[in-house]
């Protein structure tokens, strides 16, 4: 084993080892004496040089070196490997991930317990990380005290509108003083980063308390509730809506129990910085109004229907308005009856179903008026059931006309319009009496006539006629492009019903008529592309290389040098921005920039490959016109510009990417797809909205089930892995994540 | 280390069965990445490639009914082969930016790519990338901090063995040996991942 090269026995660092055993040295295969050899081998440098060689004979050093050298910018995927020697390399791969950055912002701290420093704050804990901010505990080192920080997510902060809304709803929240009311310390700024103190509130949210004991009795749901009114009341009157009233945001300090509600305001505030449309709303809305899930103007009233859906809450383990997807709960808290209190749970006296049914009335004018009605009221039952001998029950509610509310039955609806919601993709339908309001991506409306005689309707938009018809029994179909259309019809109806995306009309109890949207977008119009790719595919091409958006000016480059875009094909850049828009809303600049063909044929306008042009020479000020060739190169060049020009104003749908890198853990056994998605849509913030028409027509069941366990992985990989597994994919659009039936080949 | 029985098709049999969906959570995990990358250095912007890793692992998914079929090799072997067949095609065509191509999936799966191919030989190389990063991920946690640190300042940092040792406050020769024998890891590790992946069993 030990080949003596050198005789003499007392020169040791002459001896040598043979190939076999620097090789099994190399390999870590030394069985015994591995100890010795080690250390000859680390003190000879003539084995050593063998070993290099040995370690060498496959791959260079220097083709190891290239190999893990980190390729440009490309390991942004969060599940990558992070082979980095030093820390720094993996805080900065960390920070790519876009998990970690919950805490980018901290400064480093000297104190050992502390896990950074912000402001004047030694930061202890991440406690809480939402979409839309971070909620740290602290130490406040100038007062000796501990406290809750609440900052804005800085990438919602790099909007100037978004910082200052936060500051300004945040000072008012501040003004609330009560005892139900976490107070707000401090209001400020740190490096860019709109933030606010609170006193730590020991005790457990009032969801936790459900959640772990089951549902409250009747006269500690009503206590419970009263100081909630009372709280309420204190900011109702004070001009402040909460906005966001739920199990989550009210906090029971311990030993006391007294009910501290907390987050006032601060709903207002993001939505402002995030969501800036109605319609979509981020996690699951359970125990919002109808005002507030429509999007719709809201008063304080609104917090008193979430008032009564938190007391549903707590008296069943339950929010009324449950279903499997964000769409479905919106949908329901818009047309549904809440189950009632007493068949669920036969303790809850009648007269407290009776209130908290009234605080759920679709129509706000039908909710008790103010809170601090309720908190009387409440506060007198308390009182009653804590003592009814002494204290006398208050007087027996009205029963409410709610069910004619909700039903759509009748023409006396006035202002309470029942409602039927889906995501910009999915369009929307409103309908009250005999019109029916339809907004619509342009597609076919199929009208199916069940009465006897011809059924008579009329199609406007605006004040215009667009179809004037007799439906037979034989139906009638009706192409109609995108806009709001009003379908009215004419003769005794009593009563509309809404079944998947179809609005029934009825009279008594027969079906007189059914509207029923088909829509080429989506899937459909997909697959229609994919088999005539030539006719129906707009083609990529572009005249220019680049284009940028200035104000209202929107500069391109074509031929090397930059203009003014004043017209295409006849179309004044104004109206074609306006166009744009509407048809694609948020992402108009991309698709202007990118797909400009397809925004041409959206517009009827089929130019083939080229377009004629007016431009506006920056220097000079003067305008040229004159056909311009349209290029696959070019737009390419245009295409890879725009990652980088269109970086700096966020979307929300670049927001969406953030949270989709970011590492997440999951483990789901065999749960049904839907519940699965509402899920990681509650856990990360996301509206991740699951396309039940898409699913349906590729014969995918929206429960089909989920296994995935996995850790420290991307939420793409998650999304990647499950959906591929079910045949969906997604797709980050109009302020939504939408998982829908991949295409089939 | 990849453990787990070797995935024939008889063994696999049915996807349901829960070594079959392990290996599929496992190849997405280690391929996505590389999917991802590849789009991104053929000039794709990040959403588009996100896009392209969708398409191709769902392709790659709705393609496992016809493994038993034509199941020669073993399973992961298979996935693999799709796998860099559909990227390779996918990115070979002409404009950047990638439709979903969905009646496409079939064409690509049936065609091999060639050779000769610029994307193909960009995927290998990315490839070996891959799997020296992921083999790193796997030495490293197994190996000492100080170790690690011998050989990756000296190896792929090219700092001097007399700088690093003496950074750390070690021998030299300990870290050139440390250097070596991480490197000799690192190759089996890599090798052992192809094999279990990307070679016909």
């Amino acid at each position: 084993m030990i080949a003596r090269i050198g005789d003499d026995q007392h020169q040791r660092d002459r001896l040598h080892y043979d190939r076999q055993t620097l090789d099994d040295f190399l390999h870590d295969r030394l069985a015994a004496r591995s100890e010795e050899v080690t250390r000859h081998i680390e003190s000879c440098e003539d084995c050593q040089c063998v070993v290099e060689d040995m370690a060498e004979a496959n791959l260079s050093w220097r083709d190891l070196a290239e190999l893990l050298a980190e390729p440009e910018g490309t390991f942004v995927n969060g599940c990558a490997a992070s082979p980095h020697g030093s820390a720094s390399d993996d805080a900065a791969a960390d920070q790519r991930s876009g998990q970690s950055d919950a805490a980018s912002f901290l400064q480093p701290s000297r104190h050992p317990d502390s896990i950074g420093r912000f402001a004047r704050y030694e930061v202890k804990q991440i406690l809480g990380r939402g979409g839309m901010g971070i909620v740290m505990r602290a130490f406040d080192t100038s007062l000796g005290r501990h406290c809750a920080v609440k900052v804005l997510a800085p990438e919602l902060a790099c909007s100037a509108a978004a910082r200052q809304r936060f500051s300004r709803e945040a000072k008012s929240a501040a003004a609330v003083v009560h005892p139900h009311v976490v107070p707000i310390q401090t209001v400020d700024e740190h490096d860019g980063l709109p933030y606010l103190v609170m006193p730590v509130v020991d005790g457990p949210s009032l969801q936790q308390r459900v959640e772990h004991d089951g549902p409250l009795t009747a006269i500690e749901a009503v206590r419970i509730a009263a100081q909630i009114a009372d709280g309420l009341s204190a900011a109702h009157q004070q001009g402040l809506v909460h906005r966001d009233i739920k199990p989550a945001n009210i906090l029971l300090e311990n030993s006391v129990e007294r009910v501290q509600i907390t987050d006032f305001g601060l709903a207002r505030a993001v939505d402002d910085a995030s969501m800036t449309r109605s319609g979509v709303i981020a996690g699951t809305p359970q125990y919002m109004s109808p005002e507030q899930a429509h999007g719709d103007a809201i008063d304080h009233r609104s917090d008193l229907f979430s008032l009564g859906s938190v007391m549903y809450f707590m008296l069943t383990g339950r929010s009324p308005f449950r279903a499997e997807t964000t769409m479905g709960v919106l949908n329901r808290i818009g047309n549904d009856d809440p189950r009632s209190l007493r068949e669920i749970n036969a303790d809850v006296p009648a007269w407290l179903d009776a209130i908290v049914m009234r605080l759920l009335s679709k129509n706000p004018d039908q909710r008790y008026q103010c809170s601090s009605e309720v908190a009387q009221l409440l506060k007198g039952w308390q009182a009653h059931l804590l003592d009814p001998t002494r204290a006398d029950a208050p007087e027996p509610q009205r029963p409410t006309s709610l069910r004619a509310n909700v039903t759509g039955s009748g023409r006396k609806i006035g202002n309470t319009l029942p409602w039927f919601l889906a995501a910009g993709v999915f369009g929307f339908f409103v309908w009250a009496a005999t019109i029916i309001i339809l907004q619509t991506d342009h597609g076919t409306l199929r009208i199916d006539s069940h009465a006897d005689e011809n059924l008579p309707i009329v199609i406007r938009k605006g004040d215009e006629v667009v179809d004037e018809l007799s439906v037979t029994r034989e139906g009638a179909s009706i192409q109609v492009k995108s806009g709001s259309y009003i379908v009215e019809i004419v003769g005794d109806v009593d009563g509309f019903e809404v079944q998947n995306n179809a609005v029934v009309i009825k009279r008594g109890a027969t079906h007189v008529a059914k509207i029923v949207e088909t829509k080429p977008a989506g899937n459909a119009q997909t697959d229609v592309i994919m088999q005539t790719p030539d006719r129906s595919q707009p083609p990529k091409l572009s005249p220019f290389t680049r284009m940028e958006f200035q104000g209202a000016q929107v500069l391109v480059t074509y031929r090397s040098e930059q203009y003014e875009l004043l017209e295409i094909d006849r179309f004044a850049i104004q109206d074609l921005v306006k166009q744009t828009q509407e048809h694609f809303g948020r992402s108009w600049k991309k698709r202007l920039s990118e797909d400009l063909v397809e925004v041409l044929w959206k517009l009827g306008n089929f130019p083939g490959e080229s377009v004629h042009l007016k431009l506006k020479r920056l220097d000079s000020g003067k305008v040229v016109s004159g056909e311009a060739k349209m290029t696959e190169a070019n737009r390419h060049a245009l295409y890879r510009d725009n990652a980088h020009n269109q970086a700096e104003g966020r979307s929300v749908e670049d927001y969406f990417h953030t949270v989709l890198a970011g590492n997440t853990s999951v483990k789901a056994d065999a749960v049904p797809l839907d519940e699965f998605l509402d899920k990681l849509s509650e856990q990360h913030r996301i509206p991740i909205i699951l396309d039940r028409n898409s699913l349906k027509q590729a014969g995918i069941t929206s429960n089909v089930n989920v296994s995935i366990e996995m850790k420290n992985v991307s939420l793409r990989m998650v999304l990647n892995i499950a959906l591929a597994k079910v045949g969906c994919k997604y797709e980050v659009k109009n302020e939504i994540i939408r998982v829908f039936a991949a295409p089939k080949p | 280390m990849l453990q787990g029985p070797e995935t024939r098709a008889s063994l696999i049999g049915k996807l349901n069965q829960p070594a079959s969906e392990e290996v599929w959570m496992e190849f997405v995990s280690l391929y996505r990445p590389l999917v991802v990358r590849m789009a991104l250095a053929k000039g794709l912007q990040h959403a588009d490639a996100e896009d392209l890793a969708q398409d191709v692992f769902a392709a790659v998914r709705r393609s496992l009914e016809t493994f038993e079929k034509r199941g020669r090799g073993s399973f992961r072997a298979w996935l693999f082969r799709i796998t860099r067949n559909l990227v390779v095609n996918q990115l070979t065509r002409p404009q950047g930016p990638v439709g979903s191509g969905d009646s496409q999936m079939n064409q690509w799966l049936m065609q091999q790519p060639d050779r000769q191919n610029e994307t193909a030989s960009l995927f290998d190389h990315e490839l070996r990338r891959q799997q020296f990063h992921v083999a790193a991920d796997r030495v490293r946690s197994k190996c000492e901090p100080a170790t690690w640190r011998a050989f990756w300042m000296t190896a792929v940092e090219g700092k001097s063995i007399s700088t690093v040792a003496a950074s750390l406050g070690k021998a030299e020769g300990a870290v050139r040996m440390a250097k070596c024998r991480v490197f000799a890891r690192l190759q089996q590790e890599a090798q052992s991942l192809s094999s279990l992946w990307e070679t016909e069993g």
